[in-house]
């Protein structure tokens, strides 16, 4: 005698470990099974023949699940290269830190603004990117989808660690030099980011916003960044890391430079740069 | 007729979104939509859905939520479209069309 049951348990066990990483997909294809067997049976086919029939009809588990798996494996690359970069690079500042023999709470204070500041400006190229494949490319909301996607976990990341980077500084300045706050140009760069970097995560995070308005604020995030970051060392070199020269300056100006044609890039209509294929005589 | 498979593959995205666009749904009636929509002309294997709904989700183009049928209480994941699901599919009804008018000109 036939036992719909006993055949549903019998196919979940066998197909269980080919959707381990979509066990929700299991109950799915259950529930599909049992609509299309209380189709058969009300069409007059035996339950035997129904069975087989919906098993049939469903496919090759194993197909399904090698196309379920592509799906962990098609992460937007863009947004893979920037995590990879934030993270050598936090890599890197660590082991600086490690060798330099820092004080615990400045080297956290450290890695917290290196953490903030690089994901607000991986974000930004990020952005740049973006930017460019829009205007040479063609506006796509898959693309912004992914972007939006992308975009905010680094947003929150940057706003997190950023905010977490001024407490510790006010600490340690408050320990070291008497005062929680003094309005230094690196305090200001701080308070700066903070605000914009809030300004983004919003933005990123809002149903309302389209692509071009993620695009123009992750970008000026970068800007705001490198002034922030960058631009106190110019004014004056009272820090540990880096020292004022005239290459240092031509090469932020290079990079303000770069990020503000994507800002222009960022709100021409898509497509603007595109390269029109000449049609032969 | 037998469509090709790329043919098949390429027009299940702007397909499911297309029957979603008219309200929520779940796989085995969308698949039910599918072959009423074709005349019977296009018969997807049904397992080739799902990863197409799964693709969809992880986009940002829908949503899906577990709920119990009013008529027979069985539990089904129901898709709806999602605001940035409706832009996708104008982008493929925009690409279809092209497709569509520059073959018909071709042909006519």
């Amino acid at each position: 005698m036939f036992d719909l049951e006993d055949n549903i348990r019998a196919w979940r066990q066998a197909v269980t470990e080919l959707f381990a990483r979509h066990v929700e997909c299991v109950d799915e294809l259950e529930s599909h099974i049992r609509e299309e067997f209380d189709r058969l049976i009300a069409s007059g086919i035996s339950p035997q023949d129904a069975w087989q029939t919906a098993l049939g009809r469903l496919g090759d588990p194993r197909k399904i699940a090698d196309d379920l798996a592509t799906l962990d494996r098609s992460a937007w690359l863009p947004a893979w290269v920037a995590w990879i970069v934030l993270a050598l690079s936090l890599v890197g500042v660590l082991w600086s830190l490690t060798t330099r023999g820092t004080r615990p709470l400045l080297a956290s204070h450290v890695l917290f603004v290196c953490c903030g500041y690089l994901s607000a400006l991986a974000l930004g190229l990020l952005g740049t990117w973006v930017a460019l494949t829009h205007a040479v490319g063609s506006g796509s909301t898959q693309r912004n989808v992914a972007f939006r996607k992308a975009g905010g976990h680094l947003a929150r990341t940057a706003v997190l660690t950023t905010g977490v980077a001024v407490l510790l500084g006010a600490i340690w300045s408050h320990a070291n030099l008497g005062h929680w706050w003094a309005w230094q140009p690196v305090e200001i760069g701080g308070a700066c980011v903070l605000t914009w970097i809030g300004v983004v995560a919003y933005v990123f995070g809002s149903r309302r916003t389209d692509g071009p308005m993620m695009m123009v604020t992750a970008i000026t995030g970068s800007l705001v960044v490198s002034v922030s970051w960058f631009g106190p060392q110019l004014l004056k070199p009272a820090h540990s890391y880096g020292s004022p020269s005239t290459l240092f300056g031509g090469l932020l100006g290079c990079f303000l430079l770069i990020e503000t044609l994507a800002v222009a890039l960022a709100v021409l209509p898509p497509g603007s740069l595109r390269m029109s294929h000449a049609t032969p005589p | 007729m037998k469509l090709a498979k790329d043919l098949v593959a390429a027009s299940a995205a702007p397909l499911v979104l297309s029957i979603l666009e008219s309200g929520e749904s779940y796989g085995y009636e969308i698949i039910r939509r599918v072959r009423e929509l074709s005349g019977g002309q296009m018969r997807w294997t049904d397992g080739m859905l799902y990863p197409v709904l799964h693709r969809l989700e992880a986009q940002g183009a829908i949503t899906s939520r577990w709920k119990s049928a009013l008529e027979t209480g069985r539990r089904r994941k129901y898709y709806a479209l999602k605001r940035e699901g409706r832009k996708v599919l104008e982008e493929h009804k925009a690409q279809w069309r092209l497709v569509n008018g520059a073959l018909a000109a071709m042909w006519s």
